[in-house]
């Protein structure tokens, strides 16, 4: 049952997937071909020495990408769902509605990781053609931070993509910017205290999409 | 509680209100098993509401509604999959295809009948690569239908099947639905406002205005007690509108149809009084569109 909720939502945004994953191998070739371009004008040690010196991250466009991808997610998954009305169908499946659900918001997050997975080794190839270890080494502790951000981020867009009552969207926005405003502090978002914070909003965020999808099952639409 | 294993769907007393406006007062019926039931009304007359409790998508004010003698708000899993419903507007997933909507739905449906739904579908004459979203409401009707029927569920509920659908495919509808109902002894409770179309379809039906009950009981007993009468086009009938027992005046090229609670054998009398003059007239049988135009009017 899980797989077949999997196969409805693959189905149902497809085309996105395609795109989503298309824009993240071209920022990975972008990085190549700007690299490649600034090590041909400039010696290797200066670039270096910039890098370590701002303590910058070079990659830093991902972080965008991410959360661009994450929002994307987020509305194109449950837009249809709320206009065509088709979660009154999946409502009415013989299945345990947290299960689908449950289902329905994996998929994305299991996609997330997917991309989290060809990204950080994509930007690693790529970076490790470049850079010594020490630079690169941090790629998959930012990437890891960005990836959690961006499934925080799924999760606000679902959730006030499916809320069917604007007065609850606004309620739950203005929560959520305070949250992500409370966390959004730090520049380099490398401190493993902030990955631990970030993971935990992660994990309290997951049940909330069912105030809304419960709602929408047990009765205010 | 009383559990009676051949009732399908029991509802007592249902209350609904929607913020200030209360559009369930009281609403009852039984359908038992094997039962054809019409939940007849017009627009805004509360049947989609009543569907949505049925269905757990809504919790009533007040009242009972048991569906397999479960709580309608509560329903497991194994009582869900012997209910085939068909939402309102025939609503799919508009972006799967004929073969992807087969095989989404057989991993929920244990008894998926792949024969039902392959005979719907060829009827169609369309490829199964064909997407639901560029289908006419005609067809998609029809995909709907076939999914309903293949799921070989106990119970079917179908929530204003004739929505964006015309004449012909209304009766492609029925005719199919008919023919599978009858061979394979399913229960169905079905709400429309156009009711010409199932009057042959139903044995039983509840007639509802304004979330309350107008009248039930059997297709043939819907319109007892009321009558039809048509009068010559030339005639001057107005005075009849004052008459409480005068429920509906139509009018067509050819004559008015009064629909009036007046007998026969009292019609004479009664227009001679009404009308101060002796008029021609003659009686007719009511269809089912009459009794439901007559008991709940026009507007």
């Amino acid at each position: 049952m899980i797989k077949s909720i999997w196969l409805k939502e693959y189905i149902k945004i497809k085309k996105i997937l395609i795109i989503i994953l298309l824009i993240h191998i071209a920022v990975a070739l972008y990085y190549f071909i700007t690299l490649r371009g600034g090590f041909e004008m400039v010696t290797p040690v200066q670039i270096w020495s910039d890098i370590i010196a701002k303590n910058s991250i070079y990659f830093y466009r991902y972080e965008v990408v991410f959360y661009g991808t994450a929002i994307a997610l987020g509305v194109f998954q449950f837009l249809p769902e709320v206009i065509k009305r088709c979660f009154r169908i999946s409502c009415h499946l013989p299945m345990n509605e947290y299960l689908m659900t449950a289902s329905m918001i994996s998929f994305s997050i299991l996609f997330l990781t997917l991309l989290l997975v060809i990204d950080t080794v994509l930007i690693f190839l790529v970076s490790s053609l470049f850079f010594p270890y020490d630079i690169y080494s941090l790629i998959p502790k930012v990437m890891f931070y960005w990836y959690l951000e961006s499934v925080l981020l799924y999760m606000i867009a679902s959730i006030l993509t499916l809320e069917p009552l604007w007065k609850n969207k606004i309620k739950i926005a203005i929560l959520i910017v305070g949250i992500v405003t409370l966390i959004n502090v730090t520049v380099y978002k490398t401190d493993t205290y902030y990955l631990l914070i970030i993971m935990a909003i992660v994990m309290i965020s997951l049940p909330i999409i069912y105030y809304p999808a419960i709602r929408f099952r047990k009765g205010v639409m | 509680m009383c559990i009676n294993s051949s009732r399908v769907i029991s509802i007592e007393n249902l209350e609904h209100t929607y913020g200030s406006n209360k559009v369930l007062h009281g609403i009852n019926l039984s359908v038992d098993k094997g039962k054809v039931f019409g939940l007849l009304g017009k627009n805004g007359a509360g049947k989609t509401t009543t569907i949505n409790i049925m269905m757990g998508f809504l919790k009533p004010d007040s009242g009972r509604c048991l569906i397999f003698d479960e709580n309608s708000y509560s329903l497991s899993n194994s009582t869900i999959a012997k209910i085939a419903l068909l939402h309102e507007g025939h609503l799919a997933y508009d972006f799967m295809n004929i073969d992807e909507t087969e095989k989404f739905y057989q991993s929920f449906y244990k008894a998926w009948d792949k024969d039902i739904y392959a005979y719907l579908i060829k009827k169609l004459g369309l490829k199964r690569s064909h997407k639901v979203k560029n289908m006419s409401c005609g067809q998609r009707s029809q995909v709907t239908l076939a999914v309903l029927m293949a799921q070989n569920s106990d119970l079917l509920i179908l929530d204003d099947f004739s929505m964006g659908l015309d004449a012909g495919y209304r009766r492609l509808f029925l005719d199919n639905l008919n023919d599978y109902v009858q061979k394979r002894e399913k229960t169905v409770l079905v709400t429309t406002h156009i009711v010409q179309d199932i009057e042959r379809f139903i044995d039983e039906a509840i007639l509802i205005d304004k979330g309350r009950v107008i009248t039930s009981g059997k297709i043939s007993d819907l319109g007892a007690g009321l009558y039809g009468y048509r009068v010559d086009l030339d005639t001057d009938i107005k005075l009849l509108s004052s008459y409480k027992e005068v429920k509906d005046i139509s009018i067509n090229s050819r004559y008015y149809e009064v629909i009036t609670y007046i007998k026969p054998i009292e019609a004479d009398n009664f227009f001679d009084k009404a009308l101060s003059k002796k008029i021609y007239y003659e009686y007719f049988d009511l269809t089912l569109e009459d009794t439901f135009i007559a008991l709940t009017g026009k507007y």
